[in-house]
């Protein structure tokens, strides 16, 4: 009787044919998002090291630094700071996860993240250029009002940052056209073609 | 051009996946079969099965047989994706790429039919663990394999499956 289990597990309707085309497009999604996925947690590393080395500098400017807008420019650094470690850490944890659910859904949590992060590098103006940038102006004018310098060492000094905003203003425009464009389309590509009934 | 060349990497690979799935496709649809609720949900697993297993591919490193990574790759996708989930979104994943095409017409026997349906409703009935189990001792792997593929010890196979074929056997005869 055991084996006559086997046997007739064994009969089951031999129905199917797998046909196999051009899912080239899964393989080709994967090592693009593997390769996103790679570079996001190298950068927010980086990131991290950067911000755990700004903080206690600047903790230590606001008691160190005389003038009182360098004391406020230290301490807007050091808020932006603590508040962009906990967006690095949200975006980290954001991260879509293969657990408990079909390749369409993983298909589409990585749709939506990767929107919300085009979105929020798209504005990366406002929350990751002007208030740090702000916050080493007002350290400068601190010293410069202070007469700890000059002005042509106060201008140049403004004219690095503004120099360096603009540069990162244009990096995340690149990072959008290059990174998250193409894969939102690969995926919106690959969810229309096997969404398909 | 959205699509890229094929790469002799994609070639190879697609060989391999395609030999080894034609070797093992029956017995991957008929593992599916127990975690699924009817044969549209068994259909819809395999397809997920498949994508999991191509997606996979490239990781492959061959350290084990192609079929008992196959078989690992399976029980956690049928494991993992619990067939209500499936059955709660209507527009299931269709892969034109892969797909599922009935060949066989043959008539059947009947009894067989009728024993298998028992067989399948009786193995349902067993929890996640011993339902993999079962499978793949029905597939007649060996003993080793399955403990590989289930990271349970070979002694708690046997005895597992001792156990399991005895409530099989009750379940079988109580239903007939």
């Amino acid at each position: 009787m055991e084996d006559e289990l086997i046997k007739i597990w064994q009969s089951s309707p031999k129905v199917e044919q797998v046909k196999f085309e051009k899912s080239r497009l899964i393989l080709d999604l994967q090592s693009s998002l593997l390769s996103l996925s790679r570079l996001a947690k190298y950068g927010i590393l980086v990131e991290q090291i950067a911000v755990i080395i700004i903080v206690p500098v600047f903790l230590y400017s606001i008691y160190w630094v005389p003038h009182l807008l360098s004391k406020i420019g230290s301490l807007w650094i050091v808020a932006w700071s603590i508040w962009y470690m906990s967006l690095l850490r949200r975006i980290k944890r954001d991260k879509p996860q293969e657990q408990d659910q079909t390749y369409l859904d993983y298909l589409n949590q990585w749709k939506s993240y990767l929107g919300q992060n085009k979105k929020l590098t798209g504005s990366a103006l406002y929350w990751y250029i002007l208030p740090p940038i702000t916050g080493c102006i007002l350290f400068a004018l601190g010293f410069y009002l202070g007469n700890a310098m000059g002005f042509q060492r106060f201008a140049v000094h403004i004219g690095i940052f503004l120099i360096l905003a603009i540069i990162i203003h244009f990096y995340f425009k690149w990072i959008i056209r290059t990174v998250y464009n193409p894969r939102l389309s690969k995926i919106d590509k690959l969810i229309q073609v096997m969404g398909e009934d | 051009m959205y699509w890229r060349p094929v790469t002799p990497m994609d070639k190879d690979l697609k060989d391999i996946f395609l030999n080894a799935l034609e070797e093992h496709q029956q017995k991957l649809l008929r593992i599916c079969s127990v975690y699924a609720r009817d044969d549209d949900d068994t259909q819809d697993l395999f397809q997920e099965v498949l994508i999991n297993v191509w997606r996979a591919m490239p990781s492959f490193k061959g350290n084990a047989s192609i079929g008992t990574w196959m078989y690992r790759i399976t029980l956690n996708v049928c494991l993992r994706i619990r067939s209500k989930e499936i059955k709660k979104q209507r527009k299931m994943l269709r892969l034109d790429s892969i797909r599922v095409i009935s060949l066989q017409n043959e008539s059947r026997d009947n009894g067989m039919d009728a024993k298998l349906m028992k067989l399948r409703s009786c193995i349902k009935t067993l929890n996640d663990a011993d339902k993999a189990v079962i499978t793949l001792y029905l597939e007649e792997l060996p003993y080793k394999q399955i403990s590989v593929i289930t990271g349970l010890r070979e002694n708690t196979v046997a005895v597992k499956i001792k156990r399991i074929k005895t409530k099989l056997l009750n379940c079988i005869n109580e239903m007939s």
